[in-house]
């Protein structure tokens, strides 16, 4: 648990947009990972295995109608990087603000196959396997996540290798 | 030029284009500014949402004990739901706090300096050592008194053929014979036990609803009877005389070998006593059925055998037991091979041949020999 807690309470927040759901989706599952071992294939690695049980749980959670009626997440908190100048961070924080929003406002199924791909790497095979949807449909929501995301920060991404870090342009 | 690749762009910058259209798209870019801009914006867009930080979680709380509060929590309401569980649950609880309490009152350093440890475990974590302070006393061999007769009164120890093969034989057997609540209890079990006794923060709930520490009475003498209030060891008694009985000796030995407060918390309910033969079985099939991907986890779960041997002395899988915390400690060698594992298991094997029949003593010895062969290239 305390090995995968951190990537799992990521994966889930990242989808529910709240810490405190977040907490209760790794909880959760690493409950049902813990039940559903014997379905696990020894020898293939466990992190991507327990984080797509944490993805689903994190999903199923915001189609339940008492997601609906919990608060919205907590605005930004992002801290700045210490190696911009004081513009550069101000920007950064307020594009991280708008990034927050516009990923807040993006329809779940395209946030969950954007967060399995941007922060866990997992191929379009893998997020078809997890979501049990096709790849032609991780692609499409994939594609129009990124367009309509890209499209909200649109004024912090105007300049190329501004903001970005480690892009390779 | 050709036409605009916008479209195509997400899936070319995840490289999940098949190869003609990635070069096709890779050919556009080359010529068309926009497609490039749109590229590089797409490409900082994934970074910025990298960069997003994940807020810390709730603080004061570790997720893992959670985890096993949750699971143990469980396995303690079936109580409420059944009443036949009660007992079950009560023994389940004070095996599960067992360990703990005895990690609680482990050995003072200067004592754990005497237990005869190899000098040099290099990297050990401290949950282990502990463990090994803790076990490191020499465990009670196998003997025909020790051994309740429901089992081990079955034929004598053969072949290592045949007891391999009854080591098979006993779950399935005992899943045959499972009444609904036989089912009930051995879930409980195998999620109390499949958890692993990894250094709790603290009991989980419903351990100290069972034993509180200050309400606890002293223990009384290890020559008391294992069934007065506050003796009787968690582990074997069955609730009936004749197989109390049987469990006597063994019972008498853990107890001595216990500090009073843990038999005093450990005793505290007598139902917990009647029941746990049950717990001793379902807790060595939950073990059985622990999956093993890594060191750590052969490590925990070559301790947790041995804190099996040690809480259930009489139990007809005692010996089996004892073999599978060889294995296990054999398996963390061969995952990950570390020198202080094989140090570990030579020790373990040595101990384990003085006291077993010669079959299985060849058996550990030929376990030893395998695993300290070079891995294959």
């Amino acid at each position: 648990v305390r090995r995968y807690q951190r990537r799992v309470f990521a994966v889930a927040f990242r989808i529910v947009r709240r810490a405190d759901v977040a907490e209760d989706v790794a909880q959760d599952t690493f409950i049902r990972a813990y039940r559903a071992l014997d379905r696990f294939e020894v020898g293939r690695p466990f992190g991507p295995w327990v984080v797509r049980i944490g993805a689903n749980l994190a999903i199923n959670h915001r189609r339940s109608p008492k997601s609906r009626e919990e608060e919205l997440p907590q605005g930004h908190q992002e801290t700045p990087g210490r190696d911009e100048s004081p513009l550069e961070q101000l920007l950064a924080h307020e594009a991280g603000a708008v990034l927050e929003n516009a990923l807040e406002a993006l329809p779940q199924e395209q946030r969950a196959v954007f967060v399995l791909r941007v922060y866990e790497s997992l191929s379009y095979d893998e997020i078809a396997e997890t979501l049990g949807i096709s790849p032609g449909t991780v692609m499409s929501r994939l594609s129009r996540a990124r367009q309509k995301l890209r499209v909200l920060v649109l004024p912090y991404l105007s300049r190329p290798g501004r903001l970005a870090r480690g892009s390779e342009g | 030029m050709s036409t605009h690749v916008v479209e195509r762009l997400s899936e070319y910058l995840d490289s999940e284009l098949e190869p003609g259209e990635h070069a096709e798209v890779r050919a556009h870019l080359g010529e068309c500014t926009d497609c490039r801009q749109t590229l590089e914006e797409l490409r900082q867009l994934d970074d910025l949402a990298r960069a997003l930080p994940v807020p810390p979680g709730r603080p004061g709380t570790d997720l893992a004990t959670r985890v096993r509060a949750s699971l143990v929590g469980e396995a303690v309401a079936g109580r409420k739901r059944l009443p036949q569980a009660l007992a079950a649950a009560a023994a389940l609880a004070a095996v599960v706090a067992l360990p703990w309490v005895i990690l609680q009152q482990s050995p003072a350093p200067e004592q754990s300096a005497a237990l005869n440890e190899p000098a040099a475990l290099p990297s050990y974590t401290d949950d282990l050592r502990r463990e090994e302070e803790l076990l490191s006393e020499p465990v009670p061999a196998p003997s025909a008194s020790d051994r309740p007769g429901v089992d081990s009164a079955q034929a004598p120890r053969g072949s290592a053929a045949e007891t391999l093969a009854r080591e098979k034989a006993v779950p399935r057997a005992r899943g045959r014979e499972l009444t609904a609540g036989g089912k009930r209890r051995e879930e409980e079990a195998r999620e109390t036990y499949a958890l692993g006794y990894v250094a709790p923060a603290g009991p989980a709930p419903g351990m100290i609803a069972e034993a509180p520490v200050a309400d606890a009475p002293a223990a009384p003498p290890a020559s008391a009877s294992p069934a007065a209030p506050g003796a009787p060891a968690p582990a074997e008694a069955t609730g009936q005389s004749a197989i109390a009985s049987r469990t006597d000796v063994a019972e008498k030995r853990a107890n001595a070998q216990r500090p009073a407060a843990v038999a005093a918390r450990a005793g505290s309910s007598a139902e917990g006593a009647r029941v746990g033969g049950s717990a001793a079985d379902v807790g060595f099939s939950a073990l059985e059925s622990r999956t093993v991907t890594s060191g750590d986890e052969a490590r925990r779960l070559r301790r947790d055998w041995r804190l099996f041997v040690r809480h259930f002395p009489g139990s007809p899988h005692l010996d089996d037991a004892r073999f599978r915390a060889l294995e296990a400690g054999a398996r963390a060698y061969d995952l990950e091979r570390r020198p202080d594992d094989l140090v570990r298991l030579r020790k373990d094997v040595e101990e384990y041949v003085a006291a077993a029949p010669p079959a299985r003593a060849e058996a550990a010895r030929r376990l030893l020999d395998e695993a300290s062969r070079p891995p294959s290239p």
